[in-house]
This record gives structure tokens, sequence and C-alpha cells, in this order.
């Protein structure tokens, strides 16, 4: 079922009136059973799947609990031990061996319990494009079931807060199995956490007319931004090719950009929307991104639960095991001792966006696109006591308006650079369409570049829903609740914009007859 | 029992309660608990939800006028079709573009006194006719409905003519429409086509301001236009031969015979007469078979027709001069038809003269213009 369907509006609305029909204790109940619905219309194999990783992860998370409590036991039974060490010393070792024998297996449970569905989506997902390399035969053609990044990110995740002991497991497999599949997630993400999701959606809300309004909202502007920029902007990026002009190029380039960040967040507005109708808040996916000082900013905004799932648990993995120490005593050798402190948190940035670059698709532009990043925000980070030292000598004042822009453009011009390769297939073409960027700059009956891809008035109609994007995002960025003081005013501000939403996605919107409504950039992951 | 220190903004739900415990005690009657703040917020906001939908309902509505089509034929007809005073139709004529295009009304009300309404969309299949019919008779109660059997000769189940169903559209009857829709196009797309908007949204950039006139123009043919369209160009075509030899086809749509009979039950069911038309076209000979099986079920139902494609029936048509294309008559070519169509139907039926009749004036306004445009087509009968 698409997000964007008419079908997906009747199957939410009808989940909403349901929902707020039966008992509060049981609402959680209908939630299962919408996802059960939604999902099963993605097919019999997925269900199995997504049921099999939840099963899995609910059964381990409960042992991997009762061994947490155990090496506990054990641990403050060393304790006791240790200070009657003195007296029966061979007794207290046996002690200290059981606490970390009880270690090593938690650790080779967790080990074993998220290679299993890591490995199944690394399997899916790549298999075939590996096999690509080596072999032209035809692949296996694996039905990669809907949400599978998600889900599956989401169950591993939970394990590894049970191993840390951050969170109590699930004693209802029903409701784990409701924070594994809950339905708005599955296209899309976000990729929540269980602390943050699972008391949500138990604990049963009461109907709040601010909390619906607010959900309808945020569904109308992420529609906005996806029928109407997105998609009308959509032309473009198949038409581009070194044939074209420099700036055309370097247009188009912003131009998937935009339509990328509007693609993406639109779908993420629908979706956080529907759940907000029900009156649960989903994490915050997209937070304005092109008005990030940094790279690292950027992607503080950008895809904001996959970067918060690579930091919890990826970086801090690596930083703080033993291969994080060393790297630290490396660095301090190879960089001194300030910079040095950088470099485990320089190689944990490029190993994760190395990860996150060919979780996107499985080809080489994808490993560069994320090394591209990876090594830019490394570098950052190690140049970092370099530029402050710079910055107090020629004292550069941060919140100086002319500084902020300075830093707004120098990250734009890194983010561009790395959409050449996530425009392009291979590594070729992006540096073709790179050099032919800074080639013919000639104006001359320029509008007939856009002309010729799509009609005049599609691109003055997406040019203007840009504008509207820009004043909106500025807006928020002031002033971040509008959504939920939006909800709250009086009917004659509120309508209005409902009005001008609902009337520009009905008119201008792209859907209808010849319309591919499942041209998401952002599905299948 | 009131409580005296009562104020609305302490009133919470304990109060609500206690004081209806208390009249429990007493005996008097239970007050009826007072709404707490929450509750009045819900039902403003349900009332408010409301308002809200029923003014976007109009709100899209209207979008959805300004954005769809004003076919002239079809969709303009049907909308005008409401406004004809009611009681003022005397002969219907439903169906094809054969019908619009070659049934001149402005001939039969000058020369006959009859009053006639073209209510056709090009290519009509019979189960739209079904819905246009239904939809006419529930306005207007004519004493004659003149049916274009042309549609007998589609052999496509569905229609894949967006413009066709479009039409539909002119339709006010919510019902009828969705009925007609459903009938016409694919299950897959009913929905879309319901809607409306996926169908028709991308025709914003080709809004004109007249788009947003309720009602339409019809073509700057005035609000007493009677749905005859002209055609004024030529194509020579020759007088079509006919093999007598068979008459039956040997495949006929199922859906559209169905339909057929449909329309003819509806005219008995109603009390109104109906006659089976064979409007004249240059390409007749792949529809005679077609037509032959129309009158055959006709008969069985005690309706008869005339099929002014056969010779002893043809008007003194000049295929080469008279013909606007292969189907069409053009406006000479349309205004001996209505001639000979005029005659028969005088002879056949008691229609009464409404000429001078102020009831029917806006016949005579329609008149007016097309004779004002066409001024070499008018009669001294006139």
């Amino acid at each position: 079922m698409n997000i964007l369907s008419l079908e997906f509006v009747v199957f939410v609305l009808a989940t909403v009136i349901v929902y707020y029909i039966v008992p509060l204790k049981i609402r959680w109940c209908v939630l299962l059973a919408a996802s059960g619905v939604f999902y099963g219309f993605a097919g019999w194999q997925g269900s199995l799947w997504l049921v099999l990783t939840a099963a899995l992860s609910y059964g381990s998370s409960i042992w991997q609990h009762n061994l947490l409590l155990k090496e506990r036991a054990a641990a403050a039974a060393e304790e006791a031990g240790a200070e009657t060490a003195s007296s029966a010393p061979a007794e207290a070792d046996k002690k200290v061996c059981a606490s970390r024998k009880i270690k090593i297996y938690r650790k080779l449970l967790l080990a074993a319990s998220i290679i299993l569905p890591l490995g199944a989506m690394a399997f899916s997902k790549y298999f075939d494009a590996i096999r690509a390399l080596f072999t032209s035969s035809p692949g296996l053609a694996i039905i990669v079931p809907l949400g599978l990044s998600y889900f599956t990110f989401q169950c591993v995740g939970y394990m590894i807060d049970i191993y840390r002991g951050k969170a109590e497991p699930a004693r209802n497999p029903l409701k784990f199995l409701l924070f594994a599949s809950f339905f708005p997630q599955m296209t899309q993400g976000p990729i929540a956490q269980y602390t943050q999701l699972m008391p949500q959606l138990e604990e049963g809300h009461r109907f709040d007319p601010d909390n619906f309004t607010a959900g309808v909202q945020i569904a109308l502007w992420g529609l906005f931004k996806k029928m109407i920029i997105a998609d009308n902007l959509a032309a473009v990026n198949s038409a581009v090719s070194t044939n074209n002009r420099g700036w055309f190029i370097l247009l188009s380039v912003i131009i998937y950009l935009i339509r990328l960040y509007c693609d993406f967040s639109g779908g993420m507005d629908v979706i956080r929307g529907a759940a907000k109708m029900l009156g649960i808040d989903m994490a915050e996916n997209f937070r304005r991104p092109f008005f990030s000082f940094s790279v690292a900013e950027y992607w503080r905004r950008w895809h904001i639960s996959l970067g918060n799932w690579f930091r919890n648990y990826v970086f801090y993995t690596i930083t703080t095991s033993g291969f994080g120490i060393w790297l630290a005593k490396a660095g301090k050798k190879l960089f001194g001792k300030k910079a040095g402190r950088y470099f485990p948190a320089t190689i944990s940035t490029i190993v994760i966006f190395f990860l996150i670059g060919i979780w996107h698709v499985a080809n080489l532009n994808a490993v560069l696109y994320g090394l591209y990043f990876g090594l830019t925000m490394g570098i950052e980070l190690l140049l970092e006591p370099a530029f402050k030292k710079l910055k107090k000598k020629f004292r550069v004042n941060e919140k100086n308006v002319f500084w902020k822009a300075f830093t707004l453009v120098r990250t734009w011009i890194l983010v561009l650079l790395a959409q050449y390769f996530a425009i392009t297939a291979t590594p070729k073409e992006a540096f073709g369409l790179l050099g032919a960027t800074f080639r013919n700059w000639s104006f001359a009956n320029g509008w007939a570049q856009f002309t010729d891809i799509t009609y005049a008035i599609v691109w003055k109609v997406a040019g203007l829903a840009v504008v509207v994007l820009i004043i909106v995002d500025i807006i928020c960025e002031r002033k971040p609740d509008i959504n939920m003081k939006l909800a709250r005013a009086p009917f004659y501000v509120r309508w209005p914009v409902l009005i001008f939403l609902i009337l520009a996605i009905v008119i201008f919107g792209c859907y209808g007859a010849d319309y591919d409504a499942t041209a998401f950039l952002y599905t299948h992951f | 029992m009131k409580n005296e220190n009562y104020t609305p903004e302490k009133c919470t739900d304990t109060e609500n309660i206690t004081a209806g415990a208390a009249s429990e005690v007493t005996g008097n009657k239970p007050e009826k608990p007072k709404k707490t703040r929450e509750e009045r917020r819900k039902r403003r906001f349900w009332l408010r939800l409301a308002g809200f939908i029923a003014a976007m309902l109009i709100i899209l509505t209207y979008a959805l006028f300004v954005l769809t089509p004003k076919y002239i034929y079809g969709i303009c007809s049907m909308y005008n079709y409401y406004s004809v005073p009611a009681g003022t139709v005397d002969v219907l004529a439903v169906g094809t573009s054969l019908t619009y295009t070659n049934l001149n009304t402005n001939i039969l009300w000058n020369e006959y006194g009859i009053a006639c309404y073209d209510l056709a969309t090009a290519e009509q299949p019979f189960w739209s006719t079904y819905a246009y019919l239904k939809e006419a008779l529930r306005v207007q109660k004519p004493k004659l409905v003149l049916l274009d059997i042309k549609a007998m000769t589609y052999l496509d189940d569905k229609v894949d003519r967006t413009r066709t169903v479009l039409c539909s559209y002119g339709i006010l009857n919510p019902i009828t429409r969705l009925q007609t829709i459903y009938e016409c196009v694919e299950p897959e797309d009913f929905i879309s086509f319901a809607l409306g908007f996926p169908q028709v949204h991308t025709n914003y950039y080709k809004i004109k301001t007249s788009d947003f006139d309720v009602p339409p123009k019809y073509g700057n043919r005035g609000s007493s236009w009677k749905g005859y369209v002209e055609k004024d160009e030529t194509a020579a075509h020759d007088t079509p031969n006919i093999n007598f030899e068979f008459k039956t086809p040997n495949y006929v749509n199922e859906h559209e015979m169905e339909f057929f009979e449909k329309i003819l039950q509806l005219c008995i069911d109603n009390d109104v007469e109906v006659i089976l038309i064979g409007y004249p076209n240059a390409d007749y000979k792949h529809d005679h078979l077609y037509y032959c099986k129309a009158f055959e079920i006709a008969e069985q139902y005690g309706i008869t027709g005339i099929n002014y494609n056969l010779p002893e029936n043809r008007p003194p048509i000049d295929y080469q001069t008279e013909c606007a294309d292969w189907q069409h008559l053009n406006i000479s070519g349309s205004v001996k038809f209505t001639r000979d169509l005029g005659e028969d139907l005088k002879e056949m039926y008691d229609l009464e003269d409404h000429r001078g009749d102020p009831a029917f004036a806006s016949y005579d306004e329609c008149a007016k213009l097309w004779f004002d445009r066409y001024p070499g087509y008018k009669t001294p009968l006139y």
C-alpha cells in the first residue's frame, strides 16, 4: 500500500476511528492489527521475514536479560568475594571466572542474534550486486521485504540496548511485534528506538483534537513537498548529461538535492502525520538540513534516525572498544596530543559513512559517496584544533552574518559535490559530469534547456512551491513548534492554510493517470 | 438542586458527580452533569471539522468543474438541459455525435414548431445514453425519445476515451453519474474517474477565464441553446452501398445490447414513446447489420423506428457536398435531413406546434441566434 494512495488515506482514517473507539487498554492491538493489514499488502514472504526477525529479537533479548541479571549477581558476589579474597583466594578466582564467562556468553549471544538478521539483510540487498561483479548470469532476484532495513535496525538496536542494560526486555511478544512492525515507519523509517517508541505504542491515547489537526497538517505538508516539488522536478535528473551546459548541470544537481529532500522528508511527514493522528510522536528525521553550517551538522539534520542509529550502535561501539583505545594511542603518536584525541572519532566517522553509503545502494558510487562524507567530516574533526586557533588569530566572530553565510555556502558546496555520485551510476560518469560543470557557461536561449525537458508551467509551479518551502522552513527554523501552534490557532487562521494546501496538492500535485506513485526515492531500503 | 456558589470556571467533573449524587439522596430529579471544558472543546472540534469538510467539498466541487474540459457536446448539453424550462421538451434526441450534428433543433422548431433537445455525446455507448436518459426523464417529461442506434456498432466493452467518460460529469445526480462511470470504465479506473481530479487536474495550465463561468458559455450559443452542434465543413463521399443479403452481424457487444434493451424498458416504464433513428452517414455500409439487429430487438418491445440510410427513407442529401466528414452531415446536410425527420414526426406523432407560445420562448431565442449566424438556412416559414 503506497503512502500516497487513496487506499492509505482511507486505511489511516479507518485505523484512527477504530483506535479511538476501542477501550484504552487494547488500543495497541488496533495498531498491531493495522500493521498486520498494512504489511500483508506487501506479501506474505515479507511478513514472515518480519515475524522471524521479531521472534529472534524477542527471544534473544529475554535470554540476554537473564544472563545480564546473572552477570550482575555474579559481579556482586565477586565484589563480596574480593573482600574475603585474602582468606580464600582460590574461591574468589572461581567467582571472577563465572562473571567473565557470562559476559563472554552475552557477547556471543548478542553477536549471534545480530549477525543473523543483519547477515540476512546484507545477503538480500547485496548478493546480486556482488555476484554481478564476477558474472553476467542472472542473479537470484531475492524479494526484499518492505522496510527491511528499518525493522532490522530497530530490532538490532533493541538487542544492543538490552545487552547494554539500557532497556528492559519486552514481556509481551505481540507488543514487541508491534514495535518491530508499526505500519507508518515501514516504508521510509524513521528507525525508532525501543525506549522512545514502545511506551507510546502500548500507552494508548485519548483523542486529542490538537494532535489530530497537527497530524493532518504535517501529512498535508508532506504531500505538498512530495507531490508538487519532488515529483514535478523529477524529470530533470533523467535529462542531465555531460552534453548540457555547465550552469545547467550545476542547477540540475541542486534540483536533485532539493528533490531528494522533498521526496524523502515529504514521505516522512506523511508518516509522522499519520502517527500523530494516533497520538504517537515519531522521531523527526529531517530538521531543515539546508540551514547547516557544517557537513557534520548537515548529517545531524539529514536522516537523523539513521545517523543516530549508527552513532549509538556503531560509532560508540568502535570508539569505546579496545580497538578504539588503540586508535587513540596511535592518533596521539601520529598527530600529536590535541588532534590525536579525535583520531578514533575520525576513523569511526569514516567507517560509519562508508556503511551509510553502501546502505543506500550496492554500487561503487555509493561507496564513494559515503567515503567522501566520512573523509570530509574526519578531516574536519582532525583539523578542528587548527581551525580554532586560526579563528582566534583572525578574530572570527561566529555569530557574524557574513561568517554564517560563508559557512552555509561552504556546506552547500561540499554537500553538492557528493550529489554528483548520487545522480550518476558510475564514478566515471560522476567525474565526467563534475568536469562538464566547469565548461560552456553560455546562457543564450537558457530557458529552452528547461522547456525541452518538461512544460514551462511545471517549472513555474515547482519554482513557486520551492519558494513556499523556503519560507516555511525559515519560519520553522525560528519557531520549531509552528505546527502545533497552527493546530491550536483560531479556525480563520488555520482553515485558509489547510484549504491552500489541499487545493495545491489536488491541482498541482503529480498523481493520476501515467503517474508512478511507487516512485519514492527512499523506498526498498 | 442548584449550588449557589457554582461558577462555570470552577466547575469540575467531581462537582458534577457530587451534585448528581446529592440529588439522588434528596430524591429530587438528578441534574444533568455539566459538560467539562474538555468535552466542550471536543464538541467544538467536531462541529468545526464538519464545517471544514462541507466547505472543502464545495470548493473542491467548484475546482473540479473549473478543471473539467467543457466539451460543447455531452457535458455542456447536459449542464444546459437543466436550465430548460420544465415541460418544454417535447422531443428528446439521445445518442452519439450523429445526433447532435445531424438533428438541427432550430429547423425542427422554425419549420414545424417541434420543441426538441439534442442530449448526446461523441461516441456515446448505450450505457451512457441510458444514464443520460434516466437523468433527463427525472428532470423533464418529453413526449417522444429519438434513440440513435449508432452505438449498436460499438464492439469494445469499455470506453477507452477519457473524453466520453468526462462528459458524464455534466450529470448532477451523483448516483446516476457514478453508475455511468462504473459502466464506462474498467474497475481499477473507477475511483480515479469517480473522484475526477486524477483525470482532470493536469488541465490547470489550459484553464481560461471562461472556465470559471457557471454555467459554461456553451461555445457562445447562449443559455437557450438546444444541443445542436453544427459542422461547417465539407468532405466529399459517395452514397453508401448496402449489402442487403446479410441481416445479422457475427458479433454484437452484449454490454451494448443489454443497455439498449434497458433504454427501451426505461422509456416504457416512464410512459414515454421511443423510436429508433438511423441517422444518415456516409460510412453506413459497415453499420447496416447492426442497425438491423437493433430494429429486430426493438420489435420485440413493440417499438419501431426510421433508418434514414435505407434507400426508401434517404433524405435528399448530396453525399458529395453535404457531408462534414465520413460520419457526420454538414449544416446543409443536417438541414435537409431535419426537414425530412420533421415531416415524418409530424405525420407519425401528434406533436404540438408551440411556436408563439411564451413558455417556449427559449426555442425562439435559440433559433434566432442560430439563424443570425447562418441566415442562408432561414426559411419564410418562420
